[in-house]
């Protein structure tokens, strides 16, 4: 028993010592005010990318060679469909009351006549989804959008934006229902939700981004940052004035005249 | 009740000009028509979809770059650096930065399917000589793509686009600050070189 131990103590260590030699030590030329952590950011950008190219990357092209395009929708349909308890808590939180009955209806009726949520019938009966997560919540609380943060497997986020994560773990219905269940069942759960994110971004062109980028850390950076502000502006957290013009955030122009 | 319709129709007709010039003066409706009209090239021209840079280059010397003021987007791209560079270091780095973006599309044209520009439901930014206007591309299989397209009135009293936003990623912003990192290096012979080998890549 000891022995298994120190073997596994060696283990970790080994692990955390290959990690490091992975990624290595980043280096900050250019700080960025909303990116304090960036060293560490940079490593764990690293990190990722190494993970990406070595394990989901594979694994989401084989899922997209394997399954056809009707067969991932129907999937990534279930997956947002077992999710949407986190959406009722967040609306509920916002004290949203209209959108937090909306998102329920959406649940329950996909849930049924959507066969178990393979269908978005909701959407079909013109009832349309609404995002919405637990760092527009706390935005609409008051709470600042803070800093950026890549977090290890789980990417871009912010300290405000990144506690969806704990919510969506743990109101989810995949999470409820397997909770009794062994690890392994838990583990492809979580593993099918984070294939899916992929395929997702595959569809978006992403990956077409990162190819045309020169610092692909900052490129990612910028688009993750921008998006997220133009996503909570598109939900109504900022109140626009009447002669805004939309330029607000952006550098000047300068012209020769 | 002829003298009512005399009066109607003299107001319609009061309000016809007013109608026109304020039509006239919105960009939107102008930057939808230029998007769909480009959309439409796309869609006839096999060799724009595939991606073939001799194609893509008349779509954007002919298409697209009238209506942009692409030294300004250079020199948003370059940031405050664009100071100290020669006039032929300018020239390089527009001529650099086109053959960049023509890339950039390269890539995005292939997912044009059955996309419509149109204005998005909604509050549109109000109009001023600098400003942004949103356009949406609506497709039956997909979900709508957000665009918004930054522009200002130049002397000769022109709207021209300076810079491109899809789903509120700014191209020419998302470069510069890329760029700075390169610039702070090298300078703009570095950023140079750096567009060169990405370029020729």
């Amino acid at each position: 028993m000891r022995r298994w131990i120190k073997s596994s103590k060696l283990a970790v260590l080994a692990s955390v010592s290959a990690c490091t030699l992975l990624v290595g030590c980043a280096q900050v030329t250019q700080p960025s005010a909303q990116d304090p952590y960036e060293s560490f950011n940079r490593s764990m950008f690293v990190f990722n990318q190494k993970m990406d190219s070595i394990v989901l990357k594979p694994v989401t092209k084989a899922y997209r060679f394997v399954v056809p395009k009707p067969g991932r929708e129907a999937v990534n349909n279930v997956l947002t469909n077992l999710a949407a308890p986190a959406q009722v808590i967040n609306y509920t939180l916002q004290g949203q009351l209209e959108k937090t009955l909306v998102s329920t209806l959406r649940f329950l009726l996909n849930l049924t006549f959507g066969l178990g949520g393979t269908i978005d019938i909701a959407t079909h009966l013109g009832i349309p989804n609404h995002s919405t997560d637990m760092g527009e919540t706390l935005a609409r609380w008051g709470v600042p959008e803070g800093h950026y943060v890549v977090l290890p497997f789980l990417g871009p986020t912010t300290t405000r934006a990144m506690w969806e994560y704990p919510l969506d773990f743990g109101a989810n219905v995949g999470t409820v229902l397997l909770w009794h269940e062994p690890l392994a069942a838990r583990a492809a759960f979580g593993a099918s939700r984070v294939v899916n994110l992929r395929n997702n971004l595959m569809d978006s062109g992403a990956d077409d981004l990162l190819k045309d980028a020169f610092d692909e850390y900052v490129a990612v950076r910028n688009a993750y940052l921008q998006h997220r502000q133009y996503q909570l502006e598109q939900r109504g957290i900022v109140n626009h004035k009447d002669d805004d013009n939309g330029l607000a955030g952006l550098p000047p122009l300068e012209l020769d005249q | 009740m002829q003298r009512r319709q005399l009066l109607v129709g003299s107001a319609c007709l009061a309000v016809l000009p007013s109608l026109s010039w304020a039509d006239e003066d919105n960009p939107s409706s102008w930057l939808v028509d230029i998007t769909n009209q480009v959309l439409d090239k796309i869609r006839a021209n096999p060799a724009l979809k595939s991606g073939d840079p001799k194609a893509l280059r008349e779509l954007v010397e002919k298409e697209i770059m009238p209506n942009v003021d692409f030294a300004a987007t250079t020199r948003l791209m370059v940031g405050p650096a664009w100071r100290q560079a020669t006039p032929e270091q300018r020239q390089t780095l527009q001529d650099l930065f086109e053959a960049l973006l023509i890339r950039v599309y390269a890539g995005a044209l292939k997912r044009v399917q059955d996309h419509v520009a149109q204005i998005p439901k909604g509050r549109q930014p109000a109009v001023a000589p600098q400003m942004v206007v949103n356009v949406e591309l609506v497709s039956k299989q997909q979900a709508p793509i957000k665009l918004g397209y930054r522009i200002y009135k130049n002397k000769a009293n022109q709207w021209k686009v300076v810079d491109l936003n899809v789903e509120g990623i700014w191209l020419a912003v998302n470069y510069n600050e890329q760029f700075q990192g390169v610039i702070s290096q090298g300078g703009i012979e570095g950023l140079i070189k750096a567009l060169q080998e990405k370029v020729n890549a």
